[in-house]
């Protein structure tokens, strides 16, 4: 997506009308973020909203290094994490080292490849996984991030990154084979 | 089970990767209302920030002010009066040095006289052959050297004397000096005296300084300084005339005043009185229009609508018919049209507003003889603490309570004073003053006018008396 300087400038005076353009161009990829991060589509939203608040009210801080869509995707990023460790202090909830092995139900291996899943199936998959697999998973993924690095976002350790990333694997790839075993059913 | 994680990894990235679903329409609203939100906040936060930090450099203005005029052994006082009193010094030396260098002269030239003397007795005795001359010639000479020397010591006196008056001249000159400076307040003059103990001067009483209180009463009216922000049901109000409404106050203030300069702080208490039956015109333009036909056909038609049984005449059925108009129409124009009329809306109210403020002011002071000439400038903070009566538009009745009224609990004025002012007595001063009070942050609510702001032009008489 190549940026467009004259709507940045229009953002930074804060045009309404320029803000909602950008709005209209980014929201769908910033929301497709949330959505990997959060449990269901209506903390999704207010995750995003809260992200192009902060967006638009620090619009400025945007200094041209590197592209607007990273720049953005970090601050949604962020969000998502920040929503996550505030909701967290309000009810106790799962977290990197909370999850028991035996919670994770070892199904009869089949071979994945033979499966094919559509985006919903696999983004509610993402959904399912506790938070502290998800966010790992999510970062490793889809953002790129370097085990190093997600130990300093998450400030976990290293090997804890490692470790939740391979649960999360598991713990997907179980979800998945658990979903086709149930759609057969339903077939059926 | 590696490869099969990595597949995972990739199963998922390809999937979801440029996974951008629509949010849906509903979210932007929220956004924009939690932008127009985080706006209002931030300019509320800089409006607060800003009146603050004003408010804090008049009161370090006024503090400082204070402080130098109160620091008799203030380090500004001492460098001041330390300054002059070295150049005084220094002008004093000179003198005394000029007078001892005329001592040092004089004291020379009557030992050289008496020298003179003695040599000429001397003379005199070798050509005298009697001892008796010569011892007589002696005390002569003697004579004249003590009176030489005497000689010498009157020029000493004198030049002593000399250096005294200069230092006394000095000294008047420093005086009037001094009191030309501090005679700048207008509320004491000085009294500069030389302490021999410290080598500089120290003022014997505090009087640099000018502390009043002042009371009185205002009588202003307020306008509306900007658009009016509201329109009626019908189509366009170009114009609404400003409403007119005296604001009663009285007023309480402490003057800390240094040379010409003074600051203000103290307490208005304001009454906001609108009781009146306005007639507000305005005037609203329609421009709708019509259509207006040419008729070719203008005729009747009925149509039977139901029957009529006459039981008198059972077999007879009697027809009920509905007249009917019709005009066949050839064409139509559109005809715009641009009407003004002009209207009143009355409205009816009885309301009290009651404002409590904190101004915080800056001035300068001359004075002309005995007439003062006075201005100021500054901010007050103002509180509604009560509010009572009612408004009706002819539709809507209204109570007026200190929560159900259009106007904010807090806002901010700019304050403009100038006047005249009169001593009667050595301690009271009557003063009269032209005021304006302009409202900086709006006074009514947002959800009454937006940014509907006053202006109070007025009038104000008090008394003012010198604590210090």
């Amino acid at each position: 997506m190549t940026f467009d300087f004259e709507l940045y400038q229009r953002c930074l005076s804060g045009e309404r009308a320029a803000q909602e353009k950008l709005y209209k161009i980014y929201a769908p990829i910033m929301y497709g973020i949330c959505l990997r991060y959060t449990k269901d589509q209506d903390e999704a939203k207010d995750v995003l909203q809260e992200a192009f608040i902060k967006i638009f009210s620090n619009i400025e801080g945007f200094r041209g290094e590197g592209s607007f869509e990273g720049w953005m995707k970090r601050i949604v990023i962020n969000t998502s994490l920040n929503h996550y460790y505030k909701a967290k202090k309000e009810i106790s909830d799962k977290s990197f080292d909370d999850i028991k092995e035996t919670e994770i139900q070892h199904d009869d291996d089949q071979e994945l490849e033979e499966l094919r899943f559509n985006k919903a199936e696999m983004l509610e998959a993402i959904q399912r996984l506790p938070d502290g697999y998800k966010q790992v998973f999510n970062m490793y993924v889809f953002e790129k991030y370097k085990h190093r690095e997600i130990a300093e976002l998450l400030n976990i350790s290293v090997n804890t990154s490692k470790s939740q990333l391979s649960k999360a694997r598991t713990y997907l790839q179980k979800t998945l084979i658990r979903m086709e075993k149930a759609k057969k059913q339903q077939k059926r | 089970m590696n490869e099969d994680k990595n597949y995972i990894d990739r199963i998922f990235e390809q999937e979801l990767k440029d996974f951008a679903p629509d949010p849906g329409p509903e979210l932007w609203a929220a956004i924009f209302a939690g932008l127009d939100a985080k706006d209002a906040a931030i300019r509320r936060r800089r409006t607060i920030i800003r009146w603050t930090s004003f408010s804090a450099a008049m009161i370090a203005v006024a503090v400082f002010l204070f402080v130098r005029s109160c620091s008799v052994n203030g380090t500004d006082s001492l460098n001041i009066v330390k300054k002059r009193t070295e150049r005084l010094n220094l002008n004093n030396n000179s003198i005394l040095l000029t007078a001892n260098e005329a001592s040092i002269s004089n004291i020379d030239s009557n030992l050289e006289n008496s020298i003179s003397s003695e040599k000429v007795s001397r003379k005199k005795h070798k050509r005298s052959h009697k001892s008796s001359n010569s011892s007589a010639l002696s005390s002569t000479a003697q004579k004249t050297k003590i009176e030489a020397l005497h000689t010498n010591a009157a020029s000493q006196d004198l030049n002593k004397t000399d250096g005294q008056i200069s230092i006394e001249t000095i000294e008047y000159r420093e005086r009037i000096f001094l009191n030309k400076f501090f005679a700048l307040n207008p509320f004491q003059s000085f009294d500069v005296t030389m302490d021999e103990s410290t080598p500089y001067f120290i003022f014997k009483s505090r009087k640099s300084i000018g502390i009043q209180a002042e009371a009185g009463a205002g009588l202003m009216f307020l306008s509306v300084n900007s658009k009016p922000d509201f329109q009626y049901d019908n189509p366009v109000v170009v114009t609404a005339e400003p409403f007119n409404s005296p604001v009663s106050e009285y007023f309480l203030n402490v003057k800390l005043q240094y040379s010409r300069l003074y600051a203000k702080v103290g307490l208005n208490i304001s009454q906001y009185y609108q009781n009146n039956n306005y007639s507000i015109p305005y005037t609203t333009i329609d421009t709708s229009g019509g259509y207006a036909s040419f008729d070719l056909n203008k005729y009747w038609t009925y149509d039977t609508i139901g029957y009529f049984h006459d039981p008198y005449d059972p077999d007879i059925l009697y027809p009920i018919v509905n007249p009917t108009y019709h005009i066949d129409t050839v064409g139509s124009v559109w005809n715009s049209k641009y009407v003004e009329r002009q209207n009143i809306k009355k409205t009816n109210s009885t309301q009290r507003y009651h404002f409590a403020e904190i101004p915080i002011s800056l001035g300068y002071q001359y004075q002309l003889g005995k007439i003062g000439i006075f201005g100021d400038m500054g901010i007050g903070f103002a509180f509604l603490y009560k509010s009572s009566g009612y408004y009706s538009d002819g539709v809507d009745y209204y109570e007026i309570s200190k929560e159900n009224n259009p106007y904010r609990k807090t806002h901010a004025n700019l304050l403009i004073n100038a006047g005249v002012n009169y001593p009667l007595g050595n301690q009271w001063n009557i003063f009269a003053q032209g005021s304006l009070r302009t409202n900086i942050s709006p006074i009514y609510k947002a959800e009454q006018f937006k940014d509907l702001r006053y202006n109070a032009f007025g009038l104000r008489l008090g008394l003012s008396y010198n604590l210090k």
